[in-house]
This record gives C-alpha cells, structure tokens and sequence, in this order.
C-alpha cells in the first residue's frame, strides 16, 4: 500500500467511501448514546474482593448527661487501675505508696457514687475502665514505666530508671486531669445540680495533685507551692522533667497535661505522655458495656 | 478594707435567693437525663425566649421545643454570682490585712500575695459576668467572721485561718454551681473552686498538717448561705 495515497478500507478490503464513513459513525453515536441513557449515572462502585460483608452505617451516638457520667465513671476506674498497676512497682517510698492506697480508695468511691448519679438519671452504669483512654494514654505511659518487650516491629522499651520519680508525674498528671475533666463537664452538663454533684470530685482530684507536688518535692515540698510563673518569672523550658506545682495556674486548664517519663531513649530522650479530657471517641456511648 | 478602686454598683441585686444547703440530686426527683443535650430542663430557657405555645398565628409550632442551657447568666443567676464576687473581694481583703500584719515578710510571703491575687482575679472575672450589677466590694459579715485569724503575722495562725476560709469558699462555689443556670458563670467558678482547693492543700501543709493526708485533701466545710452582701 502506497502510504503516500492511502484511502480509508472496509474489511474486505474495498475503499469507504465519505458517505459509508458517514453512515458507520452516525450509528456508532446512536448506539453509545442509548447505552449512556440505559446505563446508571451514578459513579460505579468499588469491586470487592472475597466474602466481606456489606458495610452497615453507624448509627447516630446521642450525647446526654448519662453518657458523660458513665465516661467520668470510666476514668476513675482508670485511675484505679492504673494506680493498681504502680503499687506494684518495687522500692517506692511510704509517702508515694500511702498515696497511691488513699487516692485508690477515693477514686473508687467516686466511682460508686458515679454510677447511682447514672443510675438515678435512669442510666446504665459503666463500671470498667476507659479502654479508649487506657489503651492510647496510659497504657504507653505505663509501658514506658514498667518496660516492654519488643512486639513485632515495636521496638522493647526500656524500664524506667527512675520508677518513684515516674509514679509522682503519673499521679500528678492523672489527678490534673480528672480535675480537668470534671471542670469541663460543669460546662457540658445540662442540670445544674447534677454539675453541683459532680465538681466535688474535680476538687478532690484538684487536691490529689496538690498534694503529690508537695511530696514530690520531699524535703523541699514547701519551694513547690506556686508555680514561679504565678511569681512572675519565666517558666524553664529546657527542664527534662516539668516541675509539678501545687498551685500551677491561676484558673483551672481544661489544655492537654503532658508528662515526662522513663528511661532515655537512644537518642536521649524521653517518652512524653499526653492526657487529654475524654472527647467524642472517648465517650461512653449508651449501649456500650464492658469488654 | 474596701477596694478604693471599686466602681460603684449600678442597683442592688435582687430580692436574693434562698439557697438550698445540700445541692444535692434528691432521689425519685431527677430530671430526665435520657434526653440529648439539646433538651434543656424546664425553666432553664434563656431570658427573653417564647414560652411554650405562643407561636405567632399561622406558624407551625416546631417539632421539639429544644434548647441549650443558656451561656449568659440568668435574671436569678445575678444575685448568686454577686455573692460569689463578693466572696472573692473579701478574701482579698483577709489576705490584705495578714500581709498588713507582716506575714508576707517570711518564706512564706509568695504564698499569701499569690492567694491574695488569686481572689482578686476571680472577683474580677465575675464582675466581668455580672456586668454593672456587680458589688464589687467585699461582704463585710463574712470578713467579720474570720478576720481575727488574719490579723497578725505568725504564718501557721494565718494558714490556719485561711484554711477554714478557703475551704468554706470551695463549699459555697460548689453550691452556687448547683443553683446557677448559665453555663458560662457556672464553668468560672468551677474553673477557680478547682485552684482554689489546691490553696486549701497548700494552707494546710504551710499550718504544719504535711503528714496528715486527711487534712491535705478532704473538705470538711459547710457552705455559706448566698445572701447580698453585707455591708459594715
């Protein structure tokens, strides 16, 4: 075939004419347009591969005074927990252990009381802990206290070196938030004498922190009463280990507590825990129960 | 002592409130908790709001008569929070007359200047809530009650006293949050009663009570009746 001169050919062979070209691609159009008008408009759906089964929506999780008490609940058998899990840790003073046994002892009761406000508002209590905060929070942070093994491509994690030191700034920080947890709900809390019921708790805990900073201070507890910056001095931000106060801030922070823990790292650093108050993901929705 | 600075108050409060000593949930009396947040109590509407039923002619009425807990301070919320600034003015000024004293003259002076501070900026913060109802002047009964303990210079005397009056603050705001309606006025004074117990945990170790745990961290005190300020 003569490139130079080449025409259009049909299959078998015979030149298409302008009008035969004309013709096959009017009914080409046609017929992909009454495909188009048949077929679906909406975008085609991902493929699926295997037996999974079909993915049903959520349903809408409704917020009310009974879910933020059973999540107050779930936090102070938290709190329990992981202070059960420090008592255990060897060679800690009296002091620190004498707290660890009262403070126990006050978040359970709390928790108690916690779950009849449930109760009373016609709720189901929750009485476990918060596996969302446990497993996110203070399971790393005590994990960073207590060592750990390597588990698969997670590196073993060193056991503290300093194992009282660590228990003080857990405590601390665990206290701190439960302060701030109950001053927040007062906010979110829809009856007034419900958010009467539960600052007490928030005052306890507000005090728990007070009085570990004191300890932790020793025979200095008295320079840990104010935070320098209530004093007007700078705070030090190149400390390793943030100094607890008994009186840190002037109002109560409802802002992320972070705590400095365990052991150096390769690099010289240390695990730096997170608390935040319990949020959407850390609710305890109605119908959940304990795992 | 009177704060010098103190701008006068606009109109005195309200016929105020009879406060119900044990802000308690009285069983078999609660409120419905079921319901989402968006349901208030009754009698929890914000000022102003129309009262059920009184659609204008030729509207629907709404499916769900739905609302928030107001933010702002109610009508019957006033008197309470002056009360609570009240409060707060005359700690200060407990603070003022042991610092006058000399106790602020020791290692324990940052201490007492920091409390003193404190008190002052929750007045402050509440008189910005309460507008130009606030007192802004201390309650003079309250200040009759327990200035002798602060009147002299001796450290552990001083945090003894103001133990039991920091630790009766805590009780009344406890109370006061109780009765208040708004959320904002309720969330202040839950965010200072909060520091404020950690001035009792603090009075209680500088009174010499460190190795008393029981002193460090509960709150024996009763809370004191909301009534208007007194004046001398």
């Amino acid at each position: 075939m003569d490139p130079q001169n080449s025409e259009p050919q049909g299959l078998a062979g015979q030149p298409i004419s302008r009008r035969r070209l004309f013709e096959v691609g009017g009914a080409s159009i046609g017929l992909a347009a009454l495909l188009a008008a048949c077929g679906n408009s909406e975008a085609p759906a991902a493929g699926r591969v295997g037996n999974a089964p079909v993915a049903t929506d959520l349903p809408d999780a409704v917020v009310n005074d009974i879910v933020y008490l059973r999540t107050m609940t779930s936090l102070e058998y938290s709190l329990v927990d992981v202070y059960a899990v420090l008592a255990g840790l060897e060679g800690l003073p009296t002091p620190t252990t004498d707290a660890l046994t009262r403070f126990t002892a006050d978040h359970t009761a709390n928790a108690a009381a916690l779950a009849q406000l449930t109760t009373d508002a016609g709720g189901q209590p929750y009485e476990c802990g918060n596996a969302w905060m446990m497993g996110r929070a203070f399971q790393p942070a005590l994990d960073n206290i207590l060592g750990k093994g390597r588990d698969g491509d997670t590196p073993a994690i060193t056991p503290t070196d300093d194992a009282n030191r660590d228990t003080l700034a857990m405590i601390n920080g665990l206290e701190t938030l439960a302060a701030a947890t109950y001053q927040g709900m007062v906010e979110k809390l829809s009856v007034p004498p419900v958010r009467a019921a539960i600052i007490p708790f928030g005052a306890q805990a507000a005090r728990h922190a007070a009085a570990i900073a004191i300890i932790a201070g020793g025979e200095e507890g008295a320079a840990r009463y104010v935070s320098p910056v209530l004093l007007g001095a700078e705070p030090d931000a190149e400390a390793t280990f943030p100094t607890a106060y008994a009186i840190p801030t002037r109002f109560g922070q409802l802002t992320p507590i972070e705590v400095t823990i365990g052991a150096e790292n390769d690099l010289g650093l240390r695990y730096k825990a997170t608390f935040e108050t319990p949020a959407d993901n850390a609710y305890i929705y109605d119908g959940e129960v304990c795992a | 002592m009177d704060n010098p600075a103190a701008a006068p108050r606009s109109a005195p409060p309200s016929e105020p409130p009879v406060t119900d000593p044990a802000a308690t949930v009285p069983a078999g009396t609660q409120p419905d908790l079921t319901e989402p947040l968006s349901s208030a109590p009754a009698g929890t509407e914000p000022a102003g709001s129309a009262p059920a039923g009184s659609e204008p002619a030729g509207t629907e009425p709404a499916a769900t008569t739905t609302t928030v807990p107001p933010s702002r301070p109610t009508a019957d919320d006033i008197p309470l929070l002056a009360f609570a600034q009240s409060f707060e003015l005359t700690l200060r000024d407990l603070y003022d007359e042991a610092i006058g004293a000399g106790v602020a003259e020791g290692d324990a002076g940052p201490v007492f200047s920091t409390l003193r501070e404190n008190h002052e900026e929750y007045g402050n913060v509440l008189a910005g809530i309460i507008g130009t109802d606030a007192p802004q002047r201390r309650d003079d009964a309250i200040f009759d009650q327990f200035v002798s303990g602060f009147q002299n210079a001796d450290v552990v005397g001083v945090a003894s006293a103001a133990y039991d009056v920091e630790s009766t603050a805590v009780a009344t705001h406890n109370e006061l949050i109780g009765q208040l309606t708004g959320v904002d006025a309720a969330a202040t004074l839950a965010a200072l009663l909060v520091i404020e117990s950690r001035h009792c945990t603090v009075l209680a170790h500088l009174a010499g009570n460190g190795e008393d745990m029981a002193a460090l961290i509960e709150n024996a005190a009763t809370a004191l009746p909301a009534t208007a300020p007194a004046e001398g």
